[in-house]
């Protein structure tokens, strides 16, 4: 019967898997846009290819890109965060069946969305429990929320790639001025930033600049958004 | 219009507030290490559990079939309290591995295509299969 330890039972070539909190979300955006290295930037169906070929880089890419569209998925969905971990893990995995056989790889956020959106609603059936009000048992039902959903988590990875490429002087200070609430006092951003206090309106403002040029490369036609 | 710095600002909170959980990002870039290559890979074509009234579905969890179709083969599979029947129909099988997440167990498939085994120890499995053909399927990862 089962038993993990027996390896003469492990199968067909399958490497098995031995699954294993910054607290600034600045810092581990940074983190995650520096595993994707230059892939960041590439496309869904560029990355999706590559993934397909065996680039494991192309898939941990993907992951950044869109684990936050799939948990934000479990989240619409009401779901714990025990719950949440499931969806992505089975949402995940059937991803790395389906690379080779989407229909459109560009749009693999909507592919996640929908396989997460599906995931949760028979986890929520599975359990007895309602769905929320506003989702019925036909993801698309909510026409284009999936949709919005995707661009927003696109987005957001975007942006963090962005800040992950200002320079490192530029970084700390919009960190600074966006993670602390209230913003850090312009003596502390002054120190840590090595600069003049007279300056730091100014330097934001180039800061800013730059910020918005970088991800203007990205999303040529839009400005970052923020959550509606 | 272009929103003022402040406005900037404000929209990059609240996108960096949105940042996932780690645990769930590491665990999602792992799964790579359990992707199939080379397999053809069947979906879900029949679930008993989707059949039943909401109701009853609790009560039912414990009996369970499921049916996967691969072109000319189909996989049928039954949970029944703690035993998994299965029986492959269309074609030999060479053999059969039911996988988990961590763990894998080779499946004694009898001339009939027929296999009992116990229920397996996680909810997150896929069951694998080579038919005397060579075929290598596989069907997609399944959550009970």
């Amino acid at each position: 019967m089962f038993d993990a330890r027996n390896s003469e039972n492990f199968s067909n070539g399958v490497d098995l898997l031995e699954p294993r909190p910054t607290t600034v979300a600045i810092q581990r955006g940074r983190r995650r846009s520096e595993s994707a290295g230059v892939l960041g930037r590439a496309t869904n169906a560029e990355l999706v290819a590559r993934a397909n070929d065996g680039d494991r880089i192309a898939w941990e890419a993907l992951v950044d890109r869109y684990a936050g569209l799939v948990e934000a998925v479990g989240v619409r969905h009401g779901l714990d965060r025990h719950d949440i971990n499931d969806v992505s893990q089975i949402t995940w995995l059937r991803l790395t069946q389906h690379l080779g056989r989407l229909h459109d790889p560009e749009r693999v956020g909507l592919w996640l969305h929908t396989a997460a959106s599906r995931e949760c609603q028979a986890l929520i059936r599975r359990s007895g429990r309602m769905l929320p009000a506003d989702l019925g048992d036909d993801v698309d039902a909510d026409d284009e929320l999936p949709d919005e959903l995707v661009t927003k988590a696109e987005r957001a990875h975007h942006l963090r790639g962005a800040l992950s490429r200002l320079p490192e002087t530029c970084r700390t200070l919009l960190e600074l001025m966006l993670i602390q609430d209230p913003p850090a006092p312009y003596a502390e951003i002054s120190e840590r930033c090595d600069i003049a206090v007279g300056t730091i309106g100014p330097k934001r403002q180039r800061c800013l600049a730059h910020l918005r040029r970088l991800y203007h490369d990205v999303f040529p036609d839009a400005e970052p958004e923020g959550r509606s | 219009m272009k929103p003022s710095d402040e406005q900037l600002l404000d929209q990059l909170r609240g996108l960096l507030s949105d940042v996932p959980d780690d645990g769930l990002v590491d665990r999602a870039k792992q799964l790579w290490d359990l992707r199939t290559i080379g397999e053809e890979t069947a979906e879900l074509a029949s679930d008993s559990f989707e059949q039943l009234p909401m109701g009853v579905r609790r009560a039912a969890s414990l009996e369970r079939d499921l049916l996967f179709a691969f072109d000319d083969l189909e996989l049928a599979l039954r949970f029944d309290g703690p035993d998994l029947l299965g029986q492959v129909i269309g074609e030999p099988v060479l053999s059969a591995n039911l996988i988990v997440l961590d763990a894998s167990v080779d499946l004694d498939i009898d001339d009939l295509g027929s296999f009992l085994t116990a229920r397996p120890p996680s909810d997150v499995f896929r069951v694998a299969l080579v038919t005397d053909s060579g075929r290598r399927l596989s069907t997609e990862w399944i959550r009970l």
